[in-house]
């Protein structure tokens, strides 16, 4: 970029910039409103806002919900997809490579719209309507294709070295997976696992879907509730509600990342 | 500690066959060398040993047990990596404890197998350290104790001091060798560095192409190589190795090869026009004559200076020799001089490269 064009250029990037900007300033400074409005702008400093959601029964039990469905899910993800991927590294058998790409169609199938209609059948069938464990499988099976193709990648850049030492050490393959596999994968895992959570975290069509009860409801149905209650959008407790939705998301991205890095093609040093 | 033997073994790869038909005996508490340059199946062959790969044809056995469809958990042997393949986990410590704690040992009998091993080499204050804390030279060590702690029926080393610089690999393998002797567990151990395995072998199997060339002590291979490759692989700098023809003139014969030649006497078993190789070893190519030596003149092609002794290249006709002296009277490049070849160090090798055995009467001066 060079002469003529380059002050239109970053005058455009900045409008979009701010374009994109405007919104996240809205939903960090509107909660800090007792006038709330459509203006990015504290118009009356107050914490009344997060009183009226801490008061709110439904907002908290749902913030409690979307724990336990992404958190359940994130945990299954991060289990069957480290076994997965680890055994379609280390095995060779006929097909395998067809699998592998397939795993990365599957993905987007099960928790798409169109698969709503099967999934609710399935679910009903099994007696899973309207709990938590239903829509933690169907996350689960959504995001563990995705999940066992970047393993994979992962567990093939882990040396066998390690493995083999391991062996002749006296392991046995479950030995193996447990100490020397696993542990090595940390990286890749707590990829997966925020992933996992922040899809998760989000996610409006499967539970409202399969989830008949108020209570077992998560925020990303209930705060639908917030705007239907009289009617009018009681904006000032919604942009509260959903900064404090934004948190959890935040938290477990900061403390992964410290604990453990984001390292995807990193290597193993030592 | 335990023998172990090797039958008819063949492994393929699905490109290549790394190994065929080997047959090998190690005695208990040998320590037994596998030489030779990359590709000749060594490693393969410490592998299968290992359990780390399945023959595809052959028995092994360790001790008196047919292990060759055990898993290596399965067959009390203990591996010395070329890369360490410390678990960067881990630390020293559990590193070294892995094989007891995963075997169930009670943890103060593993505390105090760590500890008694830790100090036998030197890594005593290192054990709650992680491997990439520790130098190169403590990492092989605590490759080494892994194994050890074990208690092993054999050691199986591969390349393990390939990684270390220069010094540190003079000290490290005698280190290993003592600790070999105090324990007197079986060592089978792979190299491609012969002068390692000259210094550390009680007897050595030189391979080349998944073959077996020899198997004997290391003063047997040097001195009676069975065939040309160990006659060329075996030394440094490498044997002189002179291709040419046998002529036979009635009653007796000669070896030729371009301006260079000697007179054979009659029992060397080749016929009247066989290709015939003939060996002389640097350090039998001599400046000065001596008793029963054959002289030639040859022309000074290059000279290398190491400190204590010379190396010169020098040429008679097309055929081209190494010379190797101490230190004393020498030539100069370009120079012509007269060189002497002690006929009773000569190695002959028949059209198919295999050694001809021949005492010193076998050649004359010609």
């Amino acid at each position: 970029m060079r002469g003529k064009g380059r002050p239109f250029i970053l005058l455009a990037l900045a409008l979009i910039g701010i374009f994109f900007l405007l919104p996240m300033l809205w939903l960090v400074l509107t909660p800090f409103s007792a006038e709330p409005t459509l203006a990015v702008k504290v118009a009356q400093p107050s914490l009344n806002n997060f009183h009226e959601v801490a008061k709110n029964r439904t907002a908290l039990i749902a913030f409690k919900n979307s724990i336990i469905l992404s958190a359940g899910s994130m945990f299954l993800v991060v289990l069957f997809g480290s076994l997965a991927a680890y055994a379609l590294s280390r095995t060779r058998f006929a097909g395998r490579d067809t699998i592998l790409s397939m795993l990365l169609l599957f993905s987007s199938v099960v928790t798409g719209v169109a698969a709503m209609v099967p999934i609710y059948t399935l679910n009903s069938r099994l007696h899973l309507i309207d709990t938590h464990i239903g829509v933690i499988l169907i996350f689960t099976a959504g995001f563990l294709p995705t999940a066992i193709f970047i393993l994979k990648d992962f567990m093939d850049g882990i040396p066998r070295s390690y493995e083999e030492a391991a062996l002749v050490d006296g392991s046995s393959s479950i030995n193996l997976f447990r100490h020397v596999a696993f542990p090595l994968a940390r990286q890749g895992l707590a990829v997966i696992a925020v992933l996992t959570f922040v899809n998760t975290w989000s996610n409006f069509l499967v539970p409202f879907v399969l989830i008949r009860s108020n209570e077992k409801l998560p925020i990303a149905v209930a705060i639908y509730q917030f705007f239907t209650e009289v009617g009018i959008p009681r904006i000032g407790v919604i942009a509260a509600y959903s900064l404090l939705y934004t948190l959890p998301v935040l938290v477990i991205y900061f403390w992964i990342s410290r604990r453990y890095g984001f390292g995807f093609f990193g290597g193993i040093k030592g | 500690m335990a023998e172990v033997k090797l039958e008819g073994v063949n492994k393929r790869f699905v490109d290549h066959t790394a190994l065929s038909g080997i047959s090998l005996e190690i005695a208990e508490g040998e320590f037994f060398t596998l030489l030779g340059p990359s590709g000749c199946g060594k490693t393969t062959a410490l592998r299968l040993v290992a359990g780390l790969e399945l023959a595809d044809q052959g028995r092994i056995w360790i001790g008196d047990r047919d292990v060759t469809l055990l898993a290596p958990a399965q067959r009390r042997v203990a591996m010395v990596f070329q890369n360490y393949a410390l678990y960067p986990h881990m630390s020293i410590a559990e590193n070294i404890s892995y094989p007891l704690r995963i075997r169930k040992m009670p943890k103060d009998r593993i505390q105090d197998k760590v500890n008694s091993v830790a100090d036998k080499l030197y890594l005593g204050g290192l054990l709650d350290r992680m491997p990439s804390q520790v130098s190169g030279g403590q990492q092989q060590r605590v490759a080494v104790a892994r194994a050890m702690v074990q208690d092993p029926l054999v050691y199986l080393f591969d390349e393990p001091l390939s990684n270390l610089d220069a010094r540190l690999r003079l000290e490290a393998r005698r280190f290993l060798k003592r600790i070999q002797r105090e324990t007197g567990i079986t060592a089978i151990y792979v190299t491609h560095d012969q002068t390692e395995a000259m210094a550390m072998s009680d007897r050595v199997a030189v391979l080349n192409d998944g073959r077996l060339m020899q198997v004997a002590s290391p003063e047997k291979i040097y001195a009676e190589p069975a065939n040309v490759f160990v006659a060329g692989f075996v030394g440094s700098p490498p044997m002189n190795l002179i291709e040419g023809k046998v002529e036979k003139e009635g009653l007796g014969s000669r070896f030729f090869a371009g301006e260079f030649s000697v007179e054979l006497k009659d029992n060397i078993p080749l016929e009247n026009g066989a290709n015939m190789t003939l060996g002389i070893r640097p350090e039998h190519v001599f400046f000065e004559p001596g008793e029963g030596f054959l002289r030639y003149e040859a022309l000074i092609d290059d000279v290398e200076q190491l400190g204590s002794e010379m190396i010169f290249s020098l040429s008679i006709g097309e055929v081209v020799l190494l010379s190797r002296v101490w230190k004393g009277h020498a030539p100069n490049t370009g120079e012509r001089a007269e060189i002497y070849l002690d006929p009773s160090a000569f190695h002959v090798f028949d059209d198919k490269g295999n050694r001809i055995p021949c005492g010193s009467l076998g050649i004359s001066r010609g």
